[in-house]
């Protein structure tokens, strides 16, 4: 492919209307591919090689509704990895909240402890909202509302952070005194990573549709 | 058959388009031509945004691969895919059907 004809410049009006990242490599790569497939078979039927390119590219349609299309789905990804990193959080955080339960005397459950009420509701309660927030987000991708759909997903971690903090506030009021203390400090550790990563995912996912969605004003 | 009217079964199309065998998007777009006789006359570049989608749903699955010095995707059903293929193909009949019910045959 000559980097001045037809397909070079096709590329290049695609990548401009694309927002950056693996994806958008992949894609053209492989619009490139079928570009240069469609130029050979035309230049064997004894088009020059130009008009070989020009043929081609026509017949493979305009590049901006094609970059727009592309943006839409990439924008829809990010929403449905940001749901998908929110619920796989809050199974992994509700995991370690019942290995907290079996490891210390004080059992998290509501109404159990009075002294630590307020943190073991707040728990509770950011558990509740988080479910909430990913079933909605998971119905809002599936309508195709991925910035409604990220935008649950963000509060979602948000409660998952709030309930996260309340356990760690339980840990250091020593409520788990009873269980050995580098097992406490674990659980409460893997429980900030796995919120920590939860908000780096729902970010992520939140950059792809925002990314996606400027480069695609209007939905095709 | 214009780009519009397909747009309600392209996913079908394509899940179909595949179902033989892994399949790169070139070859895709000219099986469906091939297929439908040349009804299906596509813009080509129509069918990538579609595979990309279908991809993420779960119903494909995609890998490089390269043949003659062109390195192209390939695509394939997944089991999910191969089931979604088999539901839409039943709707997709029975709409025909009915539809065809209404026409009346060709006069």
């Amino acid at each position: 492919v000559s980097n001045d004809g037809a397909i070079a410049a096709y590329l290049d009006e695609l990548r401009r209307g694309l927002p950056a990242g693996l994806r958008r490599r992949r894609i053209l790569a492989e619009v490139g591919s079928h570009l240069e497939e469609g130029a050979e078979r035309e230049r064997s039927a004894g088009l020059p090689p130009r008009e070989a390119e020009r043929v081609a590219v026509a017949r493979f349609g305009p590049a901006e509704p094609l970059a727009r299309r592309f943006a839409a789905e990439l924008a829809d990804d990010g929403a449905r990895s940001a749901t998908g990193a929110a619920a796989m959080a809050l199974a992994g955080i509700l995991l370690l909240w019942i290995a907290m339960s079996q490891v210390g005397a004080a059992a998290p459950w509501p109404g159990e402890r009075s002294s630590i009420a307020a943190e073991v509701w707040a728990t509770w309660l950011g558990f509740g909202v988080a479910l909430m927030a990913i079933g909605l987000g998971a119905a809002l991708g599936r309508f195709r509302l991925p910035r409604s759909a990220v935008a649950a997903a963000a509060v979602a971690v948000l409660a998952m952070g709030v309930s996260t903090v309340a356990c760690a506030r339980m840990a250091l009021a020593s409520e788990y005194a009873s269980a050995p203390m580098h097992t406490v400090v674990t659980l409460v550790t893997l429980r900030v990573a796995v919120t920590v990563a939860a908000i780096v995912a729902v970010a992520r996912g939140a950059r792809r549709v925002v990314a996606g969605l400027g480069a695609s004003p209007r939905r095709a | 058959v214009k780009g519009e009217a397909l747009k309600g079964h392209l996913d079908l199309l394509l899940l179909a388009a595949v179902q033989e065998g892994p399949s790169h998007g070139y070859a895709i777009i000219e099986s469906l031509r091939s297929r439908s006789n040349g009804a299906f006359d596509l813009p080509e570049g129509t069918v990538y945004p579609a595979l990309h989608r279908l991809e993420s749903a779960g119903l494909l699955a995609s890998r490089w691969a390269e043949r003659g010095g062109r390195k192209r995707r390939l695509y394939r059903l997944t089991p999910r895919g191969r089931s979604a293929l088999q539901r839409q193909q039943a709707d997709w009949r029975r709409f025909a059907q009915g539809v065809q019910a209404v026409v009346g045959p060709e006069s």
